[in-house]
C-alpha cells in the first residue's frame, strides 16, 4: 500500500515536471473568442437594442478601491434607471484593504468577475490586457455598442491603447482638452489637487503679532521654509499645542500611495522639485536638491516638535480625528479626501485656509491641478458571460444620458434641463461676466424638491451626485451646472475654499504622467524596480523626517539615494524618459514642466502674499444650509 | 500447526460499523490535510519558474519557463532579507521566552483557584481576545496607543514614564517588539492554557492528597507534581514552537505595521505576503516561502533530537 502511494506521488511529480518542460506562454489578445450574441447596429443607442424577453441579468463588478461605496446601489432612482435602461443589476464587490491582495487573488485564481475597476497606474491594467484576460473595448463596441468608441476622446484612446492599438478599458475622472477648453471659455478654473491649509484664526493672530512687532513686516516672509517654521513655532508656543499634538499634520503614510504620502507629493510641488530638466528630459525627482531641501524642512519641523512621531505612524482615521478637532495649525494633504472633517472643524469654529509656501530660493510653487488622464480604469474580463449586455451598460454610463443620470439623477424627478446641449447663446460666465457661451452638454438645474432634500441630507433615495463614480467624467457637472462646479452642500464650499486661493499656481501635470512601455523587453524588470525603489523611499522618508539631527537626516538621505542608485534608479529614469518623450510628442509639446516652457505664463507669476489670491474664494449662498 | 496459527492471525479483520465511522472521521482530517497542506505544495514549483507578475499561475505551473535556482540567488542579493530574518528570529525567540511559559503559568494559577464560578469567569474572560481577529485586535491596539488620542500616554505620564514635553509614541519601532509580546500574551494566554488545563485535569488527585499529607504546600505541589506530570505536553508544544521560529501569522504583524516601525515589524511572513500577494512576485515569494519551510523542518528535527537526548521525549 505504502509503495503504491509513493509510486503515485512520484508519477504526479513526474507529470508536473514533464508538463513544466513544455514551455510557452499564456494566450494573447488574439486568442480571445467573442461569444455569438446578436449584433447591434448604429441606428439607435446600444442600450435600446437588447432583448427584453431575456429579462434582467446580474453581474459582478469588482472595484479595487476599499473606500468605494454607493449608497444608492441597490435601491435608488439612479440604480433603477440603470436597470430599466440596460436590464442589468450590478453587484459591487469591494476589497477590505487597498494593497491589491484581493485583486491579485482573483487574477491568479482565474476567478475574475464580469467587470473590474482598478487603479489607472497599476501594472495589472496593462498585463491583463496583454495576456488576453480582457475583452478589447474596440471589439465589444464593434459588435454590440457601435457608438461607444465615438464617445471616447481620441487622446484618451491614444494614451491608454495597448501594444496592438486596441483599448481595453474606460477611465474615470479624466479631463479632455475639448472639455477643458469649453470650461475655460466659461471662465472656469481647475483647483489644485493638494494644499497646505492653516487655521485662519491662528494665522491672523500670527500676522497681527508680527505686524505689531514690525509694521514693515510682510506676510510673504512667512512663505519661505524658514518663515513657515518660525510661524509654526510661534503658534505652537502661544496656542498651547503640546508635544503630543501635531502643529503640522501630514497626510497619512501608506505604501500604496505615490511618494508614500500625499503630503510628500504636494510638498514636491510646493518646493518645485522639477520632474523635467532644462533639456526636456525626465528626472529622478528624489535626487533633486529641492527634494532634499524639502525633507530637511520636514526634519526641522520634527525636531521643533511641530511634526510629531505619532503623525508618521497615524492611520487615515487618526488624521481625521485631529482635523475635526481643530488640533493642528497646518495640514499638508488633499483637502478633498478630508472634506467632511474640515466641514466639522469649520462648524466647530476652526476654519482652515490655504497658504503659499515656496522653496528657499523663493520659486513660485507648481501645484498639480485636477486635470488628469484618469483615476480608475474599468475593464470587461474574459470571464464575463454576457459581454454583449455589459458593454451596453458601459456605453450607457459613458454617454451624456448616462453622465446626466449619474450626477443629476432622473430628468423631471431631480433635475430639469434649462439649455439644450450644443447651444450657443449669451449667458453669465462663472466669473459673472456676460458673454456668448457655448454649452457643449447643455445646462441643468435641480428641481426644488431635490435641492431641498440635498440641503436636508435626505436625498439618498435619488442615488445621484456621482455616487456611481466609476465612469464619471468630472467635467460634466462643471460644464452643465450654472455654478461651474459641484457646489451643493456646505462642505463643498469648505473644500473649495481650502484650495481656491492657490488657483494661480496650478498647472496641468498630464504631460508628466508617465507610464512605462509594456512593449519593452524589460517591462516586468522595470515594474519590479519601480516597486522596489518606491518601497525603499517609503521606508526611509519617515526615518529622515524623524532624524534627531540635521546631519543625521542628511546622511540618511544620502544613504537612501546611494541605495536607490545601486538598485538602478537611473535605468528606470531612462525607461521613463523614453515614454515621457513619446507622450510629449503625441501631445505636440516640447516641454511639459511650466518653468521650462516660455509660453506657460509661469515666469509672470509672483507670490504676493501668504494667502494666495483670495479673489477665487466663494461666499456661501443663502440657499445652502450650513450643517 | 504453526502455519495454521499464522494464517488465522493474519486473516484480515472484518470492519465493524464502528470502525467505519472512526475511519470516516479520520479520513476527513486526511482529506483536509491533502487539500490544504499537501496540494498547495505543488505551488513550490513556482520557486523554480519565471512566474513573477504572471496573470495565470496555473499556466505558469504547467507550462512556465524553468529558471533553476535564479529566484533563490535573488534572495541572497536582497538587501532587506538579513534585517527581516533578524527581526523574525529575534521576535520569535522573545515570544518563545515570554509567551510560551505564559499559558503554562496561567494554567497553574487557575488550577489553584478553588472558587468554581470565579475560576470559570476568569477562564472565559481570558479567552475572549482569542476570538477577535488580529486585524481588529491590532486596530484596537493602534487606537489605544495613539500618541494624541490614545489612553496609554496619559497613563504613562501618570506613572512618570513620560511627560507632556517628552511624550512617547508607542507606534515607534523601538516599542514594537514589547508591544507585540504583550499583545500576543493578552490574546493567546487564555486559549493557550486550555491544553495545559486538560493535562492538569488528567493528573491523579491521589498524588496531590499524598503530597498534602506529607506536608507539601501549594507551590511545592505545583512544582513537584503538576509540572513534571504535564512535562510531556510542554515538550511537544515547545518543539512545535521551535519549528515556528521563522513563521508567524502575517496579519498579526501587518495590522500593527506602520511607516515608522518597519525596521522592527517587517518579518518573513509580512514580506512574503507583500511580495507574493500585493506585488505578485509569485516566484520570488515561493522561493522565500520554501526556504522558510525547509529551515523550519530542520529546526524541528534538530530540536526533536536534542529533546530526545536530554529528556527522552520527542514529537516523533
Amino acid at each position: 500500500m505504502v509503495k503504491r502511494a509513493i509510486a503515485l506521488l512520484f508519477s504526479v511529480c513526474l507529470l508536473l515536471a514533464a508538463t513544466g518542460c513544455v514551455g510557452g506562454g499564456g494566450p494573447g489578445y488574439d486568442d480571445l473568442v467573442y461569444p455569438d450574441f446578436p449584433l447591434a447596429n448604429a441606428d439607435s443607442e446600444s442600450w435600446e437594442q437588447w432583448d427584453r424577453d431575456e429579462g434582467q441579468i446580474e453581474i459582478d463588478w469588482f472595484v479595487n478601491y476599499s473606500t468605494f461605496t454607493w449608497a444608492g446601489a441597490d435601491n435608488s432612482s439612479v440604480s433603477q434607471a440603470i436597470l430599466d435602461k440596460t436590464g442589468i443589476k450590478i453587484n459591487f464587490i469591494v476589497p477590505v484593504t487597498d494593497d491589491g491582495q484581493m485583486l491579485n487573488t482573483l487574477i491568479s485564481g482565474q476567478n475574475m468577475p464580469d467587470i473590474i475597476t482598478l487603479n489607472r497606474n497599476s501594472s495589472e491594467r496593462i498585463l491583463l490586457a496583454e495576456q488576453g484576460e480582457i475583452y478589447a473595448i474596440n471589439g465589444l463596441s464593434e459588435r454590440w455598442a457601435p457608438r461607444l468608441m465615438g464617445r471616447i476622446d481620441e487622446d484618451i484612446v491614444e494614451y491608454y491603447k495597448s501594444s496592438n492599438g486596441l483599448l481595453y478599458g474606460l477611465p474615470n475622472q479624466y479631463t479632455t482638452e475639448k472639455d477643458l477648453q469649453a470650461y475655460e471659455e466659461m471662465d472656469g478654473t481647475l483647483l489644485s489637487n493638494g494644499a497646505i491649509v492653516v487655521r485662519e484664526d491662528w494665522l491672523n493672530d500670527y500676522i497681527d503679532y508680527k505686524k505689531a512687532q514690525d509694521p514693515n513686516w510682510n506676510d510673504v516672509q512667512a512663505t519661505s521654509p524658514s518663515g513657515f517654521i518660525e510661524m509654526c513655532k510661534w503658534v505652537k508656543q502661544n496656542k498651547g499645542i503640546t508635544n503630543s499634538e501635531p502643529t503640522v499634520l501630514l497626510s497619512q503614510f501608506d505604501r500604496n500611495i505615490d511618494y508614500g504620502s500625499r503630503a510628500i507629493q504636494h510638498l514636491i510641488e510646493y518646493f518645485n522639485v522639477a520632474p523635467e530638466d532644462k533639456n526636456g528630459d525626465f528626472t529622478y525627482q528624489y535626487e533633486q536638491e529641492e527634494f532634499k531641501e524639502m525633507l530637511l524642512f520636514l526634519n526641522e519641523l520634527y525636531r521643533e516638535h511641530c511634526i510629531i512621531s505619532g503623525n508618521l505612524s497615524a492611520t487615515a482615521t487618526q488624521i481625521r480625528q485631529n482635523i475635526q478637532n481643530g488640533i493642528p495649525f497646518a495640514c499638508i494633504l488633499s483637502p478633498q479626501d478630508f472634506a467632511g472633517y474640515f466641514k466639522t472643524a469649520a462648524l466647530n469654529g476652526y476654519n482652515y485656509v490655504p497658504i503659499v509656501l515656496t522653496n528657499s530660493s523663493g520659486a513660485v510653487p507648481q501645484l498639480r491641478n485636477l486635470s488628469s488622464w484618469g483615476l480608475r480604469y474599468t475593464m470587461v474580463t474574459k470571464d464575463c458571460e454576457r459581454p454583449d449586455r455589459v458593454i451596453k451598460l458601459l456605453d450607457f454610463l459613458q454617454s451624456e444620458e448616462g453622465q446626466a443620470l449619474i450626477y443629476w439623477g432622473v430628468e423631471g424627478e431631480s433635475y430639469e434641463q434649462t439649455i439644450e446641449p450644443g447651444t450657443t447663446q449669451m449667458g453669465i460666465s462663472f466669473s459673472g461676466v456676460e458673454k456668448e457661451i457655448t454649452y457643449p452638454y447643455g445646462q441643468m438645474e435641480f428641481t426644488e424638491e431635490a435641492w431641498n432634500k440635498i440641503q436636508s441630507n435626505t436625498a439618498s433615495e435619488y442615488g445621484f451626485l456621482r455616487g456611481m463614480i466609476l465612469l464619471y467624467n468630472p467635467m460634466y457637472p462643471r460644464l452643465t451646472s450654472a455654478k461651474g462646479n459641484e457646489l451643493n452642500y456646505y462642505w463643498n464650499y469648505v473644500e473649495y475654499n481650502c484650495k481656491a486661493a492657490l488657483t494661480p499656481y496650478t498647472f496641468s501635470y498630464k504631460p508628466l504622467t508617465v507610464q512605462l512601455d509594456p512593449l519593452a523587453d524589460n517591462y516586468i524588470e522595470m515594474v519590479n524596480l519601480e516597486t522596489d525603489l518606491k518601497d525603499l523611499w517609503f521606508e526611509y522618508i519617515p526615518m529622515i523626517i524623524s532624524a534627531s539631527t540635521r546631519e543625521q537626516a542628511e546622511s540618511l538621505y544620502e544613504l537612501t539615494l546611494g541605495t536607490a542608485r545601486d538598485y538602478g534608479c537611473e535605468d528606470l529614469r531612462i525607461e521613463q524618459n523614453k515614454s515621457f518623450q513619446a507622450l510629449k510628442e503625441s501631445m505636440g509639446i516640447e516641454y511639459a514642466y511650466p518653468p521650462n516652457d516660455p509660453n506657460s505664463g509661469y515666469s509672470d507669476l509672483t507670490v504676493s502674499g501668504i494667502r494666495g489670491d483670495t479673489s477665487y474664494n466663494l461666499d456661501i449662498p443663502s440657499n445652502v444650509t450650513i450643517q | 500447526m504453526t502455519d495454521f496459527v499464522e494464517k488465522t492471525t493474519r486473516k484480515r479483520k472484518k470492519w465493524t460499523r464502528n470502525d467505519k465511522q472512526v475511519y470516516f472521521m479520520a479520513m476527513c482530517g486526511v482529506a483536509f490535510l491533502c487539500v490544504f497542506a499537501y496540494l498547495p505544495m505543488v505551488g513550490t514549483l513556482l520557486a523554480f519558474k519565471e512566474g513573477d507578475r504572471a496573470i495565470d499561475i496555473y499556466q505558469v505551473l504547467l507550462t512556465g519557463k524553468w529558471c533553476g535556482f535564479d529566484n533563490f540567488a535573488n534572495l541572497l542579493t536582497d538587501r532587506k532579507l538579513t534585517d527581516i530574518v533578524i527581526n523574525t528570529l529575534g521576535l520569535n525567540l522573545l515570544l518563545l521566552v515570554f509567551n510560551f511559559p505564559a499559558p503554562i503559568i496561567f494554567a497553574l494559577l487557575i488550577n489553584e483557584v478553588t472558587h468554581l464560578r470565579y475560576k470559570k469567569g476568569i477562564q472565559t474572560v481570558s479567552m475572549f481576545p482569542h476570538f477577535i481577529s488580529w486585524t481588529i485586535f491590532g486596530a484596537i491596539i493602534v487606537a489605544l496607543t495613539d500618541m494624541t488620542t490614545g489612553i496609554f500616554n496619559p497613563i504613562l505620564e501618570a506613572i512618570g514614564l513620560c511627560s507632556q514635553e517628552n511624550p512617547i509614541n508607542l507606534g515607534e519601532a523601538q516599542y514594537f517588539w514589547v508591544e507585540m509580546i504583550i499583545a500576543s500574551i493578552v490574546k493567546g494566554v487564555g486559549w493557550g492554557s486550555i491544553v495545559y488545563m486538560a493535562a492538569i485535569a488528567g493528573i491523579s488527585p491521589e498524588l496531590y492528597e499524598a503530597a498534602q499529607i506529607d506536608g507539601a504546600n501549594r507551590f511545592q505541589r505545583a512544582v513537584k507534581i503538576t509540572i513534571p506530570m504535564i512535562a510531556p505536553t510542554i515538550t511537544v508544544f515547545l518543539l512545535l514552537q521551535i519549528s515556528k521560529l521563522l513563521g508567524n501569522s502575517y496579519e498579526q504583524f501587518y495590522s500593527m505595521q506602520n511607516a515608522i516601525n518597519l525596521e522592527r515589524s517587517e518579518v518573513l511572513a509580512t514580506y512574503i505576503y507583500r511580495k507574493g500577494f500585493t506585488q505578485r512576485r509569485y516566484s520570488y515569494a515561493a522561493a522565500l516561502g520554501l526556504c522558510e519551510s525547509i529551515i523550519s523542518v530542520l529546526l524541528l528535527l534538530f530540536s526533536n533530537i536534542l529533546s530526545k537526548k536530554f529528556t527522552g521525549r520527542g514529537v516523533f
